[in-house]
């Protein structure tokens, strides 16, 4: 999907929530944000649907849903493992690592206060999220997170780089954060969606992630 | 900012910011130096294994600043690029490097140390590597032991937009650059920037990244040298991919692109100075550079 496209579903009264397959960071130049604003609707997808996730959220505080397929109703609860014990609550936003960090500088929206999503498409290595997670940490996005949660991350099943893998990544840089981690929730690609910018409980001790 | 020239005799370091070497690699690094009549010491953790790491951030950093505190070391060299270097950055010694200017040579993951350095202190160094033979060494020998500037020439490249421009050379890795967005490089303005390997599903982003933050709104020219490899990535855009996008995100800036430089991700590649002035000379097809030593 192009801008030109995405605007379309966005002005269009009929079109009630929009599912955003693929796409780029191209999406931020010229969305219609009094359309948004003067209609909300949701935009569910993984990957490039974080640029417009974060983009919305930042200009129009617009909830949407991480994941794919179709909405669920109701609250949700969803059972992870322990990186780092507590418990947690705040807004649950985030989603795809790599445009995350592609927003640093470039209207990435203040993540103070949050329950942080992460997950992640494979388009390189190990090097890859940890130059990603380092550029966050680095820039403070995390500075006032207070927790966080890792979903999936497609494409690093059976990948070791010299002893380690993405676990051993993601733990070096998200058991110093000082917040709790909960990992291993069945969010991200090829998972039904979860809504974000909407208000969620993260309590390790239950394994668990609540979202209202 | 420049250190004073090598001569003959004078102690070099070794060290691994990022990825270690295999020991071999790093014997025939010694090897050359040694050749160039240097006296090579390797860091105490230049081999050390942590993951991709050539172990810990506190050992990798460690070996760093007592390369750079080490009055009598004139010159550290990192054996490898790789990944880990952007992990330390923050940690370097900038008082020690102010106050004794030492070039630092490397690049790809390297290049983050240059733009941390030069930011912090405006020394030069050099964008390249040691133990390849060839030119790469060559080139790399004479930057650190002749006071004198330098001209590489260019080959024609789709991405050249005509111009003459003079500033001072900064960046190298496209990644490197992108990894300062948001933290701690300021605008380059007055600036010359050099972007190699390219080859990576992300590079159209990083540019469209670096113009949103405004971070090339005062740049006076690009310097482009390899447009083919980095990494093996899963999803690979060839350079025809990457040529439609200097010329799309950077063509329309205004400022002369020199492309088809030999530097990059490609072997034989000539080594450049970085954080010195240089300028661009697209009828020529020339960056002429100043020294890296004094």
């Amino acid at each position: 999907m192009d801008v030109a496209r995405l605007n379309q579903a966005l002005r269009d009264p009929a079109v009630r929530s929009i599912a955003l397959d693929d796409g780029d960071h191209r999406l931020l130049d010229g969305l219609d944000l009094a359309a948004v604003r003067a209609d909300p609707k949701p935009i569910i997808g993984t990957g490039a649907a974080t640029f417009v996730h974060l983009g919305l959220w930042r200009e129009c505080g617009l909830a949407g849903y991480h994941g794919d397929g179709p909405i669920r109703p109701g609250p949700l609860r969803l059972s992870g493992t322990t990186m780092v014990p507590g418990l947690a609550s705040g807004v649950l936003l985030g989603g795809s690592l790599g445009p995350l960090r592609a927003m640093i500088g470039a209207g990435l929206p203040s993540l103070d206060g949050v329950i942080l999503l992460l997950t992640g498409e494979r388009t390189q290595g190990l090097g890859q999220v940890d130059r990603q997670l380092t550029h966050l940490i680095r820039a403070g996005a995390f500075r006032a997170v207070r927790g966080v949660v890792v979903g999936h991350f497609a494409g690093f099943d059976g990948l070791v780089d010299r002893d380690w893998d993405l676990g051993d990544v993601l733990t070096d840089h998200l058991s110093t954060l000082g917040v709790p981690v909960l990992t291993g929730l069945p969010i991200g690609p090829g998972h039904p969606p979860v809504p974000i910018g909407v208000p969620a409980v993260l309590d390790t001790p239950e394994g668990s992630l609540t979202v209202t | 900012m420049r250190g004073p020239r090598l001569r003959p005799g004078d102690r070099v370091r070794v060290v691994s910011p990022a990825t270690f070497p295999s020991a071999e690699w790093a014997e025939q690094v010694m090897d050359t130096l040694v050749g160039w009549g240097l006296r090579p010491e390797l860091g105490k953790h230049a081999l050390d294994q942590r993951g991709f790491l050539a172990g810990s951030d506190e050992d990798r950093l460690a070996d760093l600043n007592a390369a750079l505190r080490d009055p009598g070391v004139r010159a550290v060299v990192a054996a490898v690029g790789g990944a880990g270097a952007y992990r330390i950055v923050d940690g370097l010694d900038f008082a020690a490097v102010r106050a004794d200017p030492k070039p630092v040579v490397g690049f790809s993951d390297i290049t983050n140390l240059h733009l941390a350095l030069w930011t912090a202190t405006g020394v030069a160094g050099v964008h390249g590597s040691v133990g390849t033979g060839g030119r790469t060494d060559e080139s790399c020998r004479r930057l650190l032991f002749e006071a004198e500037p330098i001209t590489v020439q260019a080959e024609p490249s789709p991405v050249t937009v005509a111009g003459r421009a003079t500033g001072i050379l900064v960046g190298g890795n496209a990644g490197a650059v992108s990894n300062f967005l948001g933290a701690g490089l300021p605008r380059l303005d007055g600036v010359i920037l050099c972007l190699e390997g390219p080859q990576n599903p992300h590079f159209d982003r990083m540019l469209w990244g670096m113009l949103r933050a405004g971070l090339l709104d005062g740049i006076r020219g690009v310097a482009v040298g390899d447009l083919i490899g980095l990494d093996p990535s899963v999803a690979e855009p060839g350079p025809d991919q990457a040529v439609a996008v200097i010329r799309t995100r950077l063509g329309g800036l205004g400022v002369p692109i020199l492309g088809g430089l030999p530097f990059g991700h490609v072997a034989d590649q000539v080594c450049l100075p970085v954080g010195v002035q240089a300028t661009i000379d697209t009828d020529a097809g020339t960056l002429t550079a100043g020294a890296v030593v004094r």
